[in-house]
């Protein structure tokens, strides 16, 4: 039986699916109405009533159009319009959403300090004061620069109680009397300062609320300095409220305290919260964890036999999904205090309005001067009247708040950050940017171990005051193990050794154009080669390439050729300098005209100004 | 016997026609307003005549104020804001003109505007409201319509 055309036609009606706008929407449903609906309705001009509707229905789909595109940008952070999306993107990709940034400088306090008696070479000890940390001084701009740290004009007694000046004071003669005998010195001692105020805020927290949101009333929190409670609880601020511990600097009071200034303590945090930055405000929120401070056990000591498999009547046990976290974490993602008061102190401000230019810092607003050896009063009023700041420096490091698009733009790198230690690079990168008060690591190197497929070898090394290679202290070494102990596979074995230096000496020969003043030529050169050799240009594992010195020397102008280049290994105590100890063959490692060091070794001319030696032929 | 069969008899009778629906129903061209509901074409009362439908469009036209037509801001003559500016009758009426004849030219421009004429009638105690009442004169070249007239009620709040 033959179907009729026009039922067919009704049956396979066409659509289009192209329509996305107004206009290609009312024209897609006038094309439709025509098509299909000629016998019902034809005039669909803009004055009438068939033409309303149309614009009705064409104004509802541009509608939907327009929201599911906007909705789809809104997942991309490259489209995504509005804060709160972009915000998410942000925070999901862990770009940090931060204020202006504080600028800091070091500020030089003098002050004038009167000898013990007239004509002693130094000032009276128990005048001498100690500037205290929180301080505020201030620019002629109006910038607020608080104090970071103590300015220690005097150092704290040894162990004999003895109590000296510090050796890091500029000292100048103060004043004379008529006889010419001193009776004051001018001391400076500089602090480092950072812009910005610093504020209290206290919050009453009623009955127990999970995840509670504080917050802050200024925009722009540069760092939050402490929140505690009224119970005496101090609130750690973590980056995430998984994290259930923090690190706290410590002082490192052992030997090589001079070149490790801390020591790294881990302390568990079940008092923590996190911080959330609102894009538009940039009004930070502290958020609490969700637990109760009441249900504190719970946190604190997980008990793994809570999460034993239930057997309770069975004799068979089926397969079960385990989560292993959970062995490893609380329930209650920290906790907060209830009905306690909660004191936030904080600091806030910054911008390029705050790299203040050099000298002017110039007034004190607040002064926090001690005197630990107790001096008379009047004493130390003088010396506390005295006292007078500048900046030799501009103040730097002042930014403003990124802009969203700025943000955004952070996010690929952000990507690829982590915060586990999984390739070398990851680890290379953990090392270099331990904070630089727990030790500072010069060069690190990795390499296998080849007695321990599981263990790879980390070589490292550190310079001292003179810029030369020492083994890098234990205390850094035992900072290092609690930095890198966090961040690394539990599987991860990692075996923390000293590089081995290589100290060697460079001998070679040349011939100089005689129209040339020999001396001036061989200047040149050496300057060169000191330069090429700077310990900053030298890597563990890094051969030396013997071509590249022959070249150096050939390249001065005034050499007319270069009779022999030779490198020797120097070790030990010669001519009373002290080298490293290390002995290594520089014939049987020398291949292809390249020098190559031992295993996690690296090569230094620890005295360059001896140890590279030219010698002129003619 | 040979029959004779004139052609002029060969087919339906007019009646037979109609009923088998070969003679087309007037085809519905525009919805007629106010909405009423259809018994015959659909949905919708429908107009059959051109003419008819240009005439409730232009009515429609002309009482539409800027800002209710969705999609189309500046549809219609927008007289509403006439009605509360203008006290004098001339002023409004001098107005009104070119706000109908611009609104026509604009969404209706096959329409030739003839004449208008206005009566304002005061408050008085049977009604509440002040109305202004216009007679517009206008032809639809296109479509032959001469001189066709339409009245048009504005109240006055």
């Amino acid at each position: 039986m033959a179907t009729e055309p026009k039922k067919i036609t009704k049956e396979i009606r066409q659509r289009r699916y192209l329509a996305r706008d107004f206009d290609s929407l009312r024209q897609s449903l006038l094309d439709y109405a025509r098509q299909y609906y000629p016998d019902r309705i034809q005039d669909f001009s803009e004055a009438s009533i068939g033409g309303l509707f149309l614009d009705m229905a064409a104004y509802v789909g541009d509608n939907l159009s327009f929201y599911l595109d906007h909705l789809y940008g809104e997942l991309n952070p490259e489209t995504a319009v509005e804060n709160g999306s972009i915000e998410r993107a942000l925070r999901s990709s862990g770009v940090t959403i931060a204020g202006a940034s504080p600028a800091t400088v070091n500020v030089t306090t003098y002050i004038e300090v009167p000898t013990a008696s007239p004509g002693d070479d130094g000032p009276d000890l128990s005048l001498l004061p100690v500037v205290k940390e929180g301080s505020i001084f201030t620019s002629d701009s109006g910038i607020p620069f608080t104090l970071i740290e103590d300015i220690r004009f005097i150092v704290d007694p040894d162990e004999n109680g003895t109590y000296i000046i510090n050796p890091a004071i500029k000292k100048k003669v103060g004043r004379r009397r008529a006889d010419g005998a001193i009776v004051s010195y001018f001391l400076s001692l500089d602090g480092l300062c950072v812009s910005g105020r610093e504020v209290r805020q206290v919050t009453t927290v009623g009955s127990f609320t999970p995840f509670r949101r504080i917050q802050l009333e200024q925009p722009n929190i540069t760092e939050i300095v402490n929140v505690y409670d009224d119970y005496g609880n101090t609130y750690y601020e973590v980056g995430a409220l998984s994290h259930d511990v923090v690190y706290r600097n410590a002082l490192n009071s052992s030997s090589d305290s001079d070149l490790v200034k801390d020591g790294l303590r881990v302390i568990h945090a079940p008092y923590r919260f996190t911080k959330l930055t609102d894009l538009a405000t940039r009004k930070t929120t502290l958020l609490f964890g969700g637990g109760s401070a009441a249900s504190l056990e719970d946190d604190v000591i997980p008990d793994p036999t809570e999460f034993a498999l239930p057997l309770p009547y069975s004799k068979t046990i089926k397969r079960t999904s385990l989560n292993p976290e959970k062995l490893l974490t609380t329930n209650t993602l920290g906790v907060i205090s209830s009905n306690t008061n909660l004191t936030i102190t904080y600091r806030y401000g910054g911008g390029l309005s705050h790299n203040v230019t050099p000298n002017s810092i110039s007034s004190i607003t607040s002064l926090s001067l001690a005197f630990p050896r107790n001096p008379p009063n009047s004493d130390a009023v003088k010396v506390r009247n005295s006292l007078e700041i500048s900046n030799a420096m501009a103040a730097s490091g002042g930014e403003d708040a990124l802009t969203p698009r700025e943000l955004i733009a952070l996010i690929p790198a952000v990507k690829n950050s982590q915060e586990r230690i999984v390739t070398k690079e990851d680890l290379l990168a953990r090392v270099y940017t331990m904070p630089s008060n727990l030790g500072r690591v010069f060069r690190a190197s990795i390499t296998p171990n080849p007695n321990n497929p599981l263990s790879t070898q980390l070589f490292i090394i550190s310079r001292d005051n003179n810029q030369r290679l020492i083994m890098s202290p234990d205390s850094l070494k035992l900072n290092l193990r609690k930095y890198l102990n966090s961040y690394r596979m539990i599987s991860d074995a990692i075996d923390v050794l000293d590089a081995q230096v290589v100290n060697l000496q460079l001998k070679f020969t040349v011939v100089i154009d005689p129209s040339l003043n020999r001396t001036s030529v061989l200047s040149v050169v050496l300057a060169k080669l000191q330069k090429q050799f700077e310990i900053r240009k030298m890597y563990i594992d890094q051969p030396i390439i013997i071509s590249d010195v022959i070249n150096t020397i050939y390249s001065t102008q005034g050499i007319v050729a270069v009779d022999s280049v030779e490198l020797i290994n120097i070790s030990n105590v010669v001519d009373n300098r002290i080298y490293s100890d290390v002995v290594h063959d520089v014939k049987s490692n020398t291949k292809r005209q390249m020098l190559f060091p031992p295993t996690g070794g690296i090569f230094e001319i620890r005295y360059p100004d001896v140890d590279i030696i030219a010698k002129v032929v003619t | 016997m040979a029959s004779t069969i004139s052609f002029k008899s060969v087919g339906m009778t007019g009646q037979k026609l109609i009923e088998s629906n070969l003679i087309p129903s007037l085809t519905p061209i525009g919805i007629k307003t106010p909405l009423k509901l259809g018994k015959k074409y659909g949905i919708f009362d429908m107009y059959t005549n051109m003419s008819d439908t240009i005439h409730d469009n232009l009515r429609n036209l002309i009482l539409t104020n800027w800002g209710e037509r969705l999609g189309l801001y500046y549809f219609g003559a927008n007289l509403r804001p006439l009605t509360t500016e203008y006290s004098v009758q001339e002023e409004f009426d001098s107005e009104a003109v070119i706000r109908i004849k611009t609104a026509t030219a604009t969404w209706m421009p096959y329409i030739n505007l003839i004449d208008y004429v206005s009566d304002f009638e005061s408050y008085t105690k049977l009604s509440s409201v002040a109305q202004i009442k216009l007679l517009i004169t206008y032809s639809v070249p296109q479509l032959a319509v001469e001189n066709r007239k339409l009245r048009i009620n504005l109240f006055v709040l």
